[in-house]
């Protein structure tokens, strides 16, 4: 690292910043989408009424 | 309190598809430009890179958990189960923004002030804020009751969101490493079109995943709130 004051390379930490973002808001987002199909189906399931889905 | 989560339609889910992948585009684009086309800083060179994502993500988990104090006020003032998903929605999102938000910051803390963390009153606030709030979502957890749920992870909501403006602020009040709040005077022009293209494209996100969140949290209070199925029908 400089004593400049002055920083160079540091492209590691940037790499490691942006692929943390990507990593969180997509699985995440992952999450989001599957947890409301999975209680879209059985709001479908129930509203079908118990013979049917038995 | 009359509990009317079944009163009124949520809009559609394609709506939330729609900003989720319109706020993922926004921010493709505006981070391709941050890491590849905006020029070095001239004195963190290319480290403060990291600012494009850093800096989107910390106005929107303020703006998620404001939106999350809001429709806990909302819930209070009406009853309405609507502002209570709404409420769970932000709050969940905030907290999974400050998460990352705290994490990003941990990495860029290394290279510029050469520690991953210090207790410095920017961090140590936002690092309370994170907790508060994972402890609503926990609280909300364990109350299996949805109206004394609602009600006080609401108060615990409006209690926690008092550190929301110290954090905002805390570079102004105290003595603190982390620098100023950046504005459209202090941001060179080449630098503002990717921090603007990713504060807007992680705002898209939020709001998609909000609305899709919602939507759960209305579905699971209309199973919760459903009377029980007759006898003859079990």
């Amino acid at each position: 690292m400089s004593t400049s004051g002055v920083l160079s390379g540091g492209w590691e930490f940037v790499t490691a910043a942006y692929v943390l973002s990507l990593v969180v808001l997509s699985t995440y987002s992952l999450s989001v989408v599957w947890r409301y199909r999975v209680e879209l189906r059985r709001a479908e399931r129930e509203l079908r009424g118990p013979e049917e889905s038995a | 309190m009359a509990p009317s989560v079944l009163a009124g339609r949520p809009s559609g889910p394609g709506a939330g598809y729609a900003l989720l992948a319109f706020g993922a585009v926004l921010l493709a684009v505006g981070s391709y430009i941050g890491l590849f086309v905006a020029p070095s800083e001239s004195f963190m060179g290319d480290v403060y890179r990291i600012m494009y994502v850093h800096v989107p993500t910390a106005w929107n988990a303020l703006l998620a958990f404001t939106f999350g104090f809001g429709s806990a006020v909302a819930f209070l003032l009406k009853g309405d189960f609507k502002w209570d998903a709404r409420h769970e929605a932000a709050v969940e999102m905030g907290v999974v923004l400050a998460g990352l938000l705290c994490c990003q910051g941990a990495i860029w803390a290394r290279p510029t002030w050469g520690v991953w963390w210090d207790w410095d009153p920017r961090l140590t606030t936002t690092a309370v804020m994170f907790f508060a709030f994972i402890g609503i979502l926990a609280l909300r957890r364990f109350v299996e009751d949805p109206v004394k749920r609602a009600t006080w992870s609401a108060v615990a909501t409006i209690i926690a969101y008092v550190d929301v403006p110290i954090v905002y602020f805390s570079v102004r009040w105290w003595n603190s490493l982390h620098q100023m709040q950046s504005s459209p005077e202090t941001v060179s022009a080449p630098f503002l079109i990717p921090l603007r293209t990713n504060a807007f494209g992680i705002l898209f996100l939020m709001a998609g995943l909000i609305t899709l969140r919602t939507r759960i949290a209305r579905l699971r209070l209309s199973q919760e709130m459903a009377p029980p199925l007759p006898e003859a029908a079990r």
